[in-house]
């Protein structure tokens, strides 16, 4: 780097850090323009009942304003039980794993939400590293800017060491820039990733995502990743996994809010469906679909004025989310080459929901099943 | 020795005394054969009771051991159906039951199982003992460092260990069905 690009960057950190004003200095990855293509196609799906054709992925979600801030009303909502519970728990079961995490550490958040959760995990981090980078990614970046300020203020990190990316992780191309970027900039020093709020539920091809994110991972780094988890598999748990969803009156209104953000359709809460099922082995899934009811076909239109049928009953598919298996959480992990260094579990203390669900917290490192010899609980049980 | 001195001295006087009894038969005139006949009888009767008697305690003893050898098995299946082996048991720390063995050693001190008639069972029992005592030491190890352990993962970590696909626990469960089972298939005789 030439002298004068060097001073550049210094000049800019110290304006950043030295200003009264809230300067953010984000990485931009990404043309918003191709997003909003993507959108559009993926709402031009064909007709389906029952959330199979038209869809909004994850990412899209949350992506402008509208949604960002419908998500925070519903992560606040009492009856919204997964976000409630999954930030009202995290301080003790982050607390419980992060000894593991040793000093030195940056820390990359995949979809930092609220940011409330970044904040714990950061505080920690800055007590033995206070030079430490954050690097929170997300694809829609009012939400970078929301939750990087919740996860920041006042915790004594300056400015320049904060770098918001917005980029949609779920693709491999950008995650492979994206691990060359971080890579330059730390060094050989360990990165602790994360992926909170059981976000890796939302995905259609979930163990894909989770092996490419973790493959950016390298000896010395680890990886924080949080599912919500169901002790049991069952079409009727499905069924209650459905009902913990159709009670937040928030919820709705979040996963309506890109509907009401991306296009012209006037919304009504009492369309917004649920269905439940058990995926194989490993999960109970809950798609959440909007129906059109409206006893006629709707015309929607795009933000770039493209039309696209709605015809009665037709669906649009707003969220993907699942309880993942306990007993099918080691396969995943191992599936996505890592191994877990240790995990903890919360159970939902409500009286409505005594069936085991739960989110569990894990701490993984890179490198498959651990060694024998690694670990006595197996040494002394396995035969 | 001196037990061998008198079994010697009891059966060879019993035999001479036998073998007295058959020629006193033999040369008595035949009118005075009553007392030789009777006095050989009775000494028949004698020698086999002895041996009668010999079978019939051992027979009792060996149908005692069974008895409480299925006794104990069964005690040993309510342990491992029990709370604390139960995989959907909360994790966490606990002093666990023992499986217990002593109507198995008990049996082998007393010679109550011979081998000529149940060297199969001989096999299962001895099988048996060492995967109780394996179990046993393991789930000492188990508690002490869990005990020891600060965090509560390290018990989590072994309740999943003892449950898991590959857990010791599988084949101890699998050795006493087949003990029982055997058990079970003996009681005709
Ligand atoms: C379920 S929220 C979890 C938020 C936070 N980590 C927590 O635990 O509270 C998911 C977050 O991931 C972001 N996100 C979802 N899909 C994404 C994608 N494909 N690329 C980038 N960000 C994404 C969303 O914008 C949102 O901030």
């Amino acid at each position: 780097m030439a002298a004068s690009e060097r001073r550049l960057v210094d000049d800019l950190a110290k304006a950043i850090d030295g200003a009264d004003f809230a300067w953010s200095l984000v990485l931009v990855g990404e043309d918003q323009r191709d997003k909003l293509a993507a959108l559009t196609s993926d709402l031009l799906g064909k007709p389906s009942a029952t959330g199979d054709g038209k869809q909004i992925t994850s990412g899209y979600a949350y992506w402008g304003i509208g949604p960002t801030i419908a998500w925070a009303h519903a992560c606040a909502d009492p009856f919204y039980l997964v976000m409630k519970q999954s930030l009202d728990s995290f301080t003790r079961r982050w607390n419980e794993v992060r000894d593991h995490v040793g000093a030195g550490f940056h820390h990359v958040s995949f979809g930092v939400g609220t940011g409330h959760k970044d904040r714990l995990v950061l505080s920690h981090l800055l007590d033995r590293h206070p030079d430490l980078l954050y690097v929170p990614v997300d694809m829609s970046s009012e939400m970078l800017r929301l939750g990087t300020q919740q996860a920041t203020t006042g915790l004594g990190l300056r400015g320049h060491r904060v770098a918001p990316v917005q980029l949609d992780f779920s693709l491999r191309d950008n995650l492979a820039a994206f691990r060359d970027l971080v890579h330059r900039v730390v060094g050989d020093e360990p990165v602790l990733y994360s992926l909170l709020g059981n976000t890796l539920a939302n995905f259609d091809r979930d163990a894909e995502l989770l092996a490419d994110l973790t493959s950016i991972t390298r000896p010395q780094d680890l990886f924080l990743l949080e599912v919500a988890t169901t002790e049991a598999l069952s079409e009727e748990l499905a069924g209650e996994a459905v009902e913990e969803y159709e009670r937040s009156h928030a919820y709705r209104k979040f996963v309506t809010s890109a509907l009401m953000h991306n296009t012209d359709l006037t919304i009504r809460l009492d369309s917004v469906r649920f269905h439940g099922s058990v995926e194989g082995d490993r999960a109970l899934k809950v798609k959440v679909v909007y129906q059109n009811q409206t006893g006629g076909d709707l015309v929607v239109m795009l933000p770039d004025r493209n039309r696209v049928p709605f015809p009665e009953h037709d669906t649009i598919r707003l969220y993907l989310t699942r309880k993942y298996a306990r007993s099918a959480l080691d396969r995943v992990v191992a599936e996505a080459g890592m191994r877990r260094v240790a995990v903890t579990h919360s159970d939902f203390q409500v009286a409505r929901s005594a069936h085991g669900f739960g989110m569990d917290l894990l701490l993984l490192a890179p490198g498959g099943v651990p060694r024998r010899g690694d670990d006595p609980a197996r040494d002394i049980w396995e035969n | 020795m001196t037990r061998i001195a008198i079994t010697v001295l009891t059966f060879g006087a019993l035999a001479v005394a036998t073998a007295l009894g058959v020629a006193w038969f033999a040369v008595s005139p035949p009118g005075g054969r009553w007392e030789p006949a009777v006095n050989s009888l009775a000494l028949l009767a004698g020698i086999t009771g002895i041996f009668a008697e010999r079978w019939a305690t051992q027979r009792e003893q060996r149908k005692q051991a069974i008895e409480s050898i299925r006794l104990e098995m069964a005690r040993n299946r309510e342990t491992l159906d029990g709370e604390a082996f139960r995989p959907s048991a909360p994790p966490g720390r606990r002093v666990y039951p023992r499986l217990i063995q002593s109507a198995v050693d008990s049996a082998f001190a007393s010679g109550a199982l011979t081998p000529r008639r149940d060297a199969e069972l001989i096999d299962l029992l001895h099988r048996w003992r060492s995967a109780v005592s394996s179990v046993n030491r393991r789930l000492e190890l188990t508690e002490m460092l869990v005990f020891t352990s600060a965090s509560t993962e390290s018990a989590e970590r072994f309740h999943e260990a003892l449950h898991g696909a590959g857990s010791f626990m599988r084949d101890v469960r699998s050795l006493l069905d087949e003990t029982q089972t055997y058990l079970d298939s003996r009681t005709s005789d």
